[in-house]
């Protein structure tokens, strides 16, 4: 994205950032990411443009909780590579809108929670000066875990009842899959 | 051997049609006729193979319109190859074929196919037709995908690969992104 893009088009836009499957899906049937790519330099390189391009992140409650622990946690995480640190680094400076009814607090002082009307405040963003924002989805976190689920089955495990935490948990539930992780949670992104 | 090789234009979402068999969403032409880059993509898929393979609906599809003089005055080139090109119909419900150099098979296709790749020739190909492809996909019977993805989502209709159970692995062999916005994705399942 250019400067002069962005005045050509007046608005701030919303990129979606996700990784699918060449049919069509974010998940496997019972929540499934192991098919995403592990990442290489190339990868994080993509990363790394698109979190210059923007300086919002646009995220859901599901994914959130384990967003904000893992990345602000990296830097002083002595098992973060350098890559790891950088995209923390970006991140911590990134306004982060977190879209959630139920979601009382964050740790992040960088968060800010978005209950209701979500639309019109989308809207109300993008006619604010700044650069794009990007609403991280889908299977986007999943190329980022893939590494760690190989290792690890209990964070397989963990991470499909996390994605399915919506559908299937009580929110006592879904804040104690998201405790139990801590330590073998990875990167969720 | 020959190569059996698929080729199918897909939006986004993975639709190879929306809801009732719409695909008018097609990117491949531009003012009257065809889109030029499209157009010579086609004769060069064409020119490599000697066999084409369909499922009933494009076969029906694709013979009311190819002999026509229409399709003869406006896309002479890839009309002429499509009518001579040797064709192949797996159908159960057909019985009665029109178009030049057509066959309806009836037999088992899994055979039907193996004993093609056995026999010298140049590649096979089966164009649109999601259920053959869903079908040979899962068998194994297909050794090259191209997915051309059309910048549209549909939201709703026919899924690409409907109905497969278990996993294909692809290996992506290389890309190629055309004008007009689509991008034709080559890949062959991994061994």
């Amino acid at each position: 994205m250019t400067t002069s893009g962005q005045e050509e088009s007046k608005m701030r836009k919303v990129i979606v950032a996700m990784q699918v499957t060449l049919d069509g899906f974010i998940e496997g049937p019972n929540g499934e990411l192991d098919w995403a790519m592990e990442e290489d330099e190339e990868t994080w390189k993509d990363h790394f443009e698109l979190m210059r391009s923007v300086d919002t992140v646009l995220l859901g409650r599901v994914m959130y909780p384990a967003y904000e622990q893992y990345w602000l946690a990296a830097p002083t995480n002595p098992s973060s590579t350098k890559n790891e640190i950088e995209y923390a680094r970006l991140a911590d400076k990134m306004q982060k809108i977190v879209f959630s009814k139920t979601l009382e607090k964050v740790e992040w002082k960088t968060t800010r929670i978005v209950k209701d009307h979500i639309a019109e405040e989308i809207l109300r963003m993008k006619q604010q000066p700044g650069k794009d924002m990007v609403l991280l989805g889908g299977a986007e976190r999943a190329a980022h875990v893939e590494a760690d689920k190989r290792k690890d089955i209990s964070v397989r495990e963990s991470l499909t009842s996390l994605r399915q935490g919506i559908g299937r948990l009580t929110e006592k539930e879904y804040e104690k899959s998201i405790h139990v992780q801590s330590g073998i949670t990875r990167r969720l992104l | 051997m020959r190569k059996v090789f698929m080729f199918n234009l897909v939006s986004l979402d993975g639709y190879f049609e929306g809801p009732n068999r719409d695909i008018s969403w097609h990117n491949v032409t531009s003012g009257s006729g065809m889109d030029a880059e499209f157009n010579e993509y086609a004769v060069e898929m064409l020119s490599d193979l000697d066999t084409l393979i369909f499922g009933r609906v494009t076969y029906e599809l694709m013979a009311s319109y190819w002999p026509t003089p229409d399709a003869m005055k406006n896309d002479p080139i890839v009309a002429e190859k499509m009518n001579t090109l040797s064709k192949i119909v797996f159908s159960k419900t057909l019985d009665k074929i029109e178009w030049h150099n057509t066959r309806l098979a009836k037999a088992d296709i899994e055979e039907e196919i193996l004993k093609m790749k056995q026999q010298p020739g140049k590649d096979v190909a089966i164009l649109g037709s999601g259920s053959i492809v869903s079908l040979f996909a899962q068998r194994g019977l297909i050794d090259e995908y191209r997915i051309m993805v059309n910048p549209v989502v549909l939201g709703s209709g026919n899924p690409m690969f409907k109905g497969i159970k278990d996993r294909l692995n692809l290996k992506l062999l290389k890309t190629r992104t055309f004008r007009n916005g689509n991008v034709l994705l080559y890949y062959e399942p991994t061994k």
